[in-house]
């Protein structure tokens, strides 16, 4: 069956979103990314923001025309989608006390015991199916379904950085302390984003991520080697 | 001690801005850079600078400056201040500059030879909701010091400009319309190209929230999340648009009506709370014409150029 067309989207006169689908499908991101890849160091395209179902382009006007990047798009052959095409990253997280505030409410919600949650949580293998929102927020798509919950309906004011929330059908780390409303149920120590790295995110768009449960000593113990300048590149690699 | 100027009052929001973060939308960093890019040019241009250079963008009420280095020249363009604006001149060490109440949404402080600040991720565009870029990722505040490139002055005459880049103030802020206009009534669409919008005092470098009609959704006044872009009217449950400027987030799930041509965002940039606003569509075809000669008239500046 051939993919349906995707729709283009003008988003002022220097952008144009190239829309894969109303909603995210692992095929529309899939899509998405693709296409992403596919236009890397294309004459005029400053720069490119996949989400979930979208892929916006930022072009430059002055050097390439909504018409000739319209004729470029459509002339595109539908690339072919792969897996795993990212790196591949285990992080530490600590699903215990004070770094998990939800777990034993969501556990409740869920009808199960906090330590399968946990234990569900940490056997899945999650792709990174969007990075943004946030500098370097990953959404990881590939949360089991018996897992998804909706937000908690008072967003925090200030979610710790390094937290681990889940969404319906999503898990993702926010980087920063920022408002947020997902269910807490772990946090950490790797710093995810840092502006002075390079790339600045540790999780790419397309990047495989798995978990790997701490006790809360080994949490403080990495988070000190990280502020002590560890390199959470190295450590992490899977 | 380095050459430097020292900041004696930080003014209401004052960073230092070049042309924006390229590159890494990506990964959730927003472009941020200056408000109103053509008058950060025209203060570089006059100064000798190339136009991206980064300079001290001053927001509402202006820093009041000392210079710590042998001598220094500065030139301001932007929404009108006391001081001379529009021509170089060279301050010495000891002297101060005032800038104080600002008419207008931003004003551009250009130093010859620029700051002597690392880039962050190739810009030196301070992000403050990040903490990074910059000075020290925030405002600037009574006591920092800029250091900068350049210990003294050159030896040349100083440079002024008869007038600013034409803004075309009155003409109403052309649009695209998209790319979910179709998420909106065609009453809403005829209020959007047709009414007053006024910016309200929710206004900062992420965005002005307006009041005006209520633009009404149809169905849902959300989306699954897509990119964003400087310029484009997301309009959240409440019917009441939300322009975007450059430290807005990377994607969002608002829909988005309209997005400002690439044109007039230096427009946009300058609004302040109590600021109308109107909107008028226009084809892409219009908007490359319209940007084509913001480009003829800020090449045609240098040829304004005068020397003192």
């Amino acid at each position: 069956m051939p993919l349906p067309e995707p729709r283009l989207l003008p988003l002022g006169d220097a952008a144009l979103t190239v829309e894969f689908g109303p909603a995210y499908t692992p095929e529309a991101a899939a899509r998405a990314r693709s296409l992403d890849r596919q236009l890397q160091g294309t004459e005029g395209i400053v720069e490119r923001v996949a989400t979930l179902r979208s892929l916006t382009i930022h072009y430059d006007p002055r050097r390439l025309s909504l018409r000739r990047l319209t004729a470029l798009l459509r002339g595109l052959a539908p690339a072919a989608e792969t897996e795993a095409e990212g790196a591949r990253w285990m992080l530490p997280i600590c699903y215990e006390g004070e770094y998990a505030p939800d777990l034993t409410d969501l556990a409740a919600r869920l009808g199960m015991p906090p330590g399968e949650v946990v234990a569900i949580h940490a056997a899945g293998r999650y792709l990174a199916a969007m990075v943004g929102g946030y500098p370097g927020y990953p959404y990881l798509a590939g949360l089991d379904p018996r897992l998804a919950a909706p937000r908690r309906t008072t967003p925090r004011i200030a979610v710790p950085a390094g937290s681990l929330g889940v969404a319906n059908e999503f898990t993702a780390i926010y980087p920063q302390t920022v408002p947020g409303g997902w269910n807490l149920i772990g946090r950490t120590p790797v710093p995810l984003f840092d502006p002075l790295r390079e790339p600045p995110s540790l999780v790419a768009t397309g990047d495989e991520v798995r978990f790997r449960p701490i006790p809360p000593a080994e949490f403080a113990a990495l988070a000190e080697g990280f502020r002590a300048g560890a390199d959470p590149v190295a450590l992490c690699r899977a | 001690m380095s050459p430097a100027i020292r900041v004696v009052e930080g003014g209401l929001f004052a960073t230092v801005q070049d042309l924006g973060r390229v590159g890494h939308q990506g990964l959730g960093v927003p472009p941020s850079g200056a408000l109103d890019p053509v008058s950060l040019r025209t203060a570089n241009l006059v100064v000798g600078n190339p136009p991206g250079t980064a300079a001290l963008e001053m927001c509402r009420l202006g820093c009041t400056l000392e210079v710590e280095a042998d001598s220094v020249r500065v030139a301001l363009a932007g929404a009108r201040v006391s001081p001379p604006m529009l021509e170089s001149m060279v301050l010495r060490r000891g002297d101060t500059l005032a800038i104080g109440r600002i008419a207008g949404g931003a004003c551009y402080l250009a130093v010859e030879g620029g700051f002597d600040i690392a880039p962050v991720l190739g810009s030196l565009s301070t992000y403050t909701r990040a903490g990074f870029g910059g000075l020290h990722g925030g405002r600037l505040l009574a006591g920092d010091r800029l250091p900068l490139v350049r210990p003294a002055a050159t030896p040349r005459r100083e440079r002024r400009l008869p007038h600013p880049v034409p803004a075309g103030r009155d003409r109403p802020l052309r649009v695209l319309l998209g790319p979910q206009d179709d998420h909106f009534t065609e009453e809403a669409i005829d209020a959007l190209l047709s009414a007053d919008f006024t910016v309200t005092p929710h206004a900062d470098r992420m965005g002005l929230r307006l009041s005006g009609p209520r633009l009404t959704h149809v169905g849902r006044p959300e989306i699954a999340t897509d990119g964003l872009a400087t310029g484009a009217l997301q309009v959240p449950g409440s019917g009441h648009p939300i322009a975007l400027l450059p430290d807005r987030h990377t994607s969002g799930g608002y829909p988005k009506i309209c997005a400002v041509i690439a044109a007039d965002l230096h427009r946009l940039g300058q609004s302040v709370p109590g600021t109308v606003l109107r909107f008028e569509a226009v084809a892409p075809e219009q908007a490359r014409v319209a940007l084509a000669r913001l480009e003829s008239a800020m090449a045609g500046m240098a040829d304004l150029l005068s020397e003192a």
